[in-house]
């Protein structure tokens, strides 16, 4: 549409009263949730390799020491950080790494190097 | 009987080792085979033969048993010669000598003859029994040279064999190891499947409070915050014109149909904006009179700058259509 239009307008947002109670209980909810902070995952997170996977690795390693590329007898998961077993109920167990103490370590590395800042951000989550 | 303790624990087949040791064993027998020298064959020679071993050893015997057998016949002679001579009482004269001596030089050049007969008979043999070894020893010689040149491409083929083997048995072990670890690959992943579904349990577990406060919003309303909106509005002059006109499409605004107007304004577009009072009746003359709209545009105008906005009624009033100006 063309032409002048003028005139003004303005909103005003109401809470029903209906929904007062429920909303500023839901409001001081989040406010606790958020006080809770965060919680970490220390449970498995990557899976180890499998055992054909290992038997295949060290078969090349085996096949490398034929050939005279290696060391007779090397071992194909040398180096590799060694799992953990996790229990998945019924006497079985799952072959794997958690990065729970790598984020733990992270995060300690991140208070020693800025303790004000850490500071400041935990304290987002106080009471 | 083999008892358990005499079995011989045999190693296990494997292959990479076989294939290893297969490839090892062609590259040897190929760089043995690169370096393999027939067996030299030289001629024999007549010349450098010593014959004497080829000689008869009993040729000095047979000389002498020819000689005696000579000098037996030779002594018959004489002894005839001596009878003959005797009785004709000229044994000891002269033709008897002469006679004798004839006999002695019979039996000395017989003698010679026989001799160099035998020894060049003796001497022919061993001469062509050499070269009949050297004959011999030649064949033989080839022979073995073809021998050894046979072994020699037959290991070179042996060892080309051994190196497809090797690698035949080397393509065989990275396959079955490719497929090891494939399958590996797969259990592997079935294990992250059960880690990554225990994650999201945790996530789903930690998300749960913030979850429930969705939950009591959205039971709220809508929107997250609940509210009722009231608007105000100061409506402006085209507000105005166009309050009630837009339920209607069109509205009557022909001049003729109008009096007193009075000009209040002007639109952008140059359209000039009138108050008026509708003439008696107006309602009745022309369609879609709305005696409350007392400000506006003049059709007439209109007609000359929108024609597109104005539609003439069934009396031939003009109407113009406010939301197309």
């Amino acid at each position: 549409m063309s032409g002048g239009k003028g005139g003004s307008q303005t909103t005003q947002a109401t809470i029903p009263d209906w929904a007062k109670e429920p909303t500023v209980r839901n409001l001081q909810r989040a406010e606790d949730l958020q006080k809770v902070g965060y919680m970490p995952y220390y449970g498995a997170d990557v899976a180890g390799f499998s055992p054909m996977e290992q038997q295949a690795m060290q078969n090349t390693m085996n096949q490398a020491s034929a050939f005279g590329l290696a060391q007779p007898g090397a071992n194909a998961m040398a180096g590799m950080p060694q799992t953990q077993m996790y229990d998945i109920g019924g006497g079985q167990q799952i072959a794997g790494y958690s990065a729970g103490n790598l984020y733990d370590q992270a995060l300690a590395e991140t208070q020693a190097r800025n303790p004000e800042f850490a500071q400041r951000y935990d304290e987002l989550f106080k009471g | 009987m083999a008892g358990a303790g005499n079995v011989q624990t045999q190693q296990p087949f494997n292959v990479n080792t076989a294939s290893a040791q297969g490839l090892q064993g062609a590259m040897g027998g190929t760089a043995m085979g690169m370096a393999y020298n027939p067996q030299q064959v030289q001629a024999g020679q007549l010349a450098n033969t010593n014959l004497q071993q080829y000689q008869n050893p009993y040729t000095q015997q047979v000389i002498d048993a020819q000689a005696q057998d000579v000098l037996r016949n030779a002594q018959l002679g004489l002894n005839q010669l001596g009878t003959q001579a005797q009785k004709a009482g000229a044994f000891g004269g002269s033709r008897h000598g002469v006679a004798m001596g004839e006999i002695g030089r019979g039996v000395a050049q017989t003698l010679g003859q026989q001799s160099a007969q035998l020894r060049q008979a003796g001497f022919q043999n061993a001469q062509q029994m050499a070269q009949q070894d050297i004959a011999s020893r030649m064949q033989a010689d080839l022979a073995n040279q073809q021998s050894g040149l046979s072994g020699a491409q037959m290991r070179l083929g042996a060892s080309a064999q051994m190196g497809d083997l090797a690698n035949l048995g080397f393509g065989m072990g990275q396959t079955i190891n490719q497929n090891m670890m494939q399958q590996g690959a797969m259990q592997r992943a079935l294990n992250q499947q059960l880690i990554d579904v225990a994650q999201q349990r945790y996530a789903e577990r930690m998300g749960l409070p913030q979850q429930t406060i969705g939950y009591v919003s959205q039971a709220l309303g809508a929107s997250p915050i609940p509210q009722s909106q009231t608007t105000t509005k100061q409506p402006g002059l085209f507000d105005y014109l166009t309050l009630g006109t837009t339920a209607y499409g069109y509205s009557q605004s022909d001049i003729r149909l109008k009096k007193d107007l009075e000009k209040v304004g002007k639109l952008k577009n140059g359209l000039n904006i009138y108050k008026w009072k509708w003439i008696e009746g107006a309602e009745k003359l022309g369609t879609k009179v709305n005696l409350k709209m007392t400000m506006g545009v003049i059709a007439q105008e209109v007609q000359k700058l929108k024609p597109e906005a104005v539609a003439v009624d069934a009396n031939g009033y003009l109407m113009v259509d406010y939301g197309a100006i």
